[in-house]
């Protein structure tokens, strides 16, 4: 186990996380980041994917995650994201739904008023959602 | 006589139904804005994280060229301005307003957008140009409610519609203090950086630090109008609390009153039926 730093994790509706690892994974715009204790200071845009923080018994803890940035200080790591949830908070019906709808916007296409890059970013994020929880299942 | 006492017995009790009704709006007003409170509570660390990134990302590096980074006087200021949709609470609707066209020189370049009905009415009905409108939300507001504003905002500013962006919204600076505030959103101000003070470490901005700002920008914009709903609707209910308050208070007083000249009068009526039972009493003998 190596040293921990703090981890902040913040959403519109609340403090999502608040507490000390010694990794965290996070999908950046570039790919994929993991930071470890120590890392240079450093500001980020993430994307939607996923997020793996390290527990104390070397497993990792998956959350799903949408858009975003990160901070890194001497201090602690911010994660600042617009929802995050931890894998098995994940309601896969409803991101089912979700996806489900989005899909019908596309095909319905621009002629009905249907704002595409919303549908298609609503459609990232719930086969976002499904991947993680397939993959945790 | 006697119908000065009823008179008056009718102006008590329709004071009291008042009162009766701005007691419990001031229990209603109370009970939403401990909710209110405690939203603002939990949003606040996300709006402060944001709003310091941009600061230290600006502050950090000077050679950050951006549209969205202040460069003069602005012509056609955009002004967003949050109100309530219901009345009955104080100055609370008209301090927003009044505080979002002091500084309009011209109607004419002046555009708004108004959140609430308040405000929307009170703007139209004086020829401002409001060109969209948000109502209904400002007593619970969503994420959602902030993200369309800031994309109807920075559509127009960047289209040139407009050329800078102001927030208005109520400060909540205690539950019986509210400001009404006027924030530049866009474009930021180049904060002040002193004279070696400044951020020693270098900070790596992946891809880049025009990247990073481009995209923490509209962030920046949709948590900061976020922020100002959440703090504005518990403004709302501090201000709304206080008016109602006041209110019981004046009613008690009136009733007290009342109550005082009603006794008065009973007693001037008992004393003078007592005053012609004794001249009658009197004149029989």
């Amino acid at each position: 186990m190596g040293k921990k730093f703090k981890l902040d994790v913040v959403t519109p509706d609340r403090i999502f996380l608040e507490g000390e690892t010694d990794m965290v994974i996070l999908r950046t715009t570039e790919g994929d980041i993991g930071i470890l204790y120590d890392h240079e200071p450093l500001v980020a845009p993430l994307k939607v994917g996923s997020m793996r923080v390290r527990q104390d018994d070397q497993t990792f803890k998956w959350a799903a995650c949408s858009a975003g940035f990160l901070t890194v200080n001497e201090e602690k790591v911010t994660v600042v994201v617009d929802s995050a949830e931890w894998v098995d908070e994940i309601d896969v019906e409803r991101a089912l739904e979700a996806k489900k709808r989005a899909e019908s916007r596309i095909q319905d296409g621009p002629e009905k008023g249907v704002d595409i890059l919303r549908a298609r970013l609503a459609l990232e994020r719930a086969i976002n959602r499904i991947r993680l929880y397939e993959l945790n299942k | 006589m006697a119908s000065s006492t009823r008179d008056i017995k009718r102006k008590i009790r329709s004071v009291n139904s008042t009162m009766q009704i701005t007691k419990a709006f001031e229990l209603v007003s109370t009970a939403k804005l401990k909710r209110a409170r405690d939203r603002m509570d939990i949003t606040k660390p996300y709006f402060d994280t944001i709003q310091s990134a941009v600061h230290d990302i600006l502050s950090a590096d000077k050679s950050i060229k951006s549209k969205f980074v202040s460069s003069g006087v602005s012509h056609k200021p955009l002004y967003i301005v949050v109100s309530s949709d219901r009345g009955l609470c104080g100055g609370y609707n008209i301090n927003a307003i009044k505080k979002s066209v002091e500084n309009v020189a011209d109607k004419e370049n002046a555009k708004y957008i108004a959140v609430g009905k308040r405000a929307n009415d009170v703007l139209k009905q004086n020829g401002y140009n409001v060109v969209d409108s948000f109502l209904y939300i400002s007593e619970k507001p969503e994420f959602v409610h902030a993200v369309q504003i800031a994309k109807t905002a920075t559509r127009m500013l960047e289209k040139g519609e407009v050329d800078s962006i102001h927030f208005v919204y109520t400060r909540f600076v205690s539950s019986i203090s509210q400001v009404a505030t006027d924030l530049i959103l866009l474009p930021i101000e180049r904060p002040e950086v002193v004279e070696g003070e400044g951020p020693s470490e270098y900070i790596n901005y992946e891809p880049s630090p025009e990247d990073v700002l481009h995209y923490i920008i509209p962030k920046y914009v949709e948590s900061t109008i976020f922020g100002g709903l959440i703090e504005s609707s518990a403004a709302e209910q501090a201000a709304r609390r206080i008016a109602m308050e006041n209110a019981s208070d004046n009613a008690e007083e009136i009733i007290e009153d009342l109550t005082l000249s009603f006794n008065q009068a009973r007693q001037a009526a008992i004393t003078q039926e007592i005053s012609e039972i004794v001249g009658g009493a009197e004149a029989l003998k």
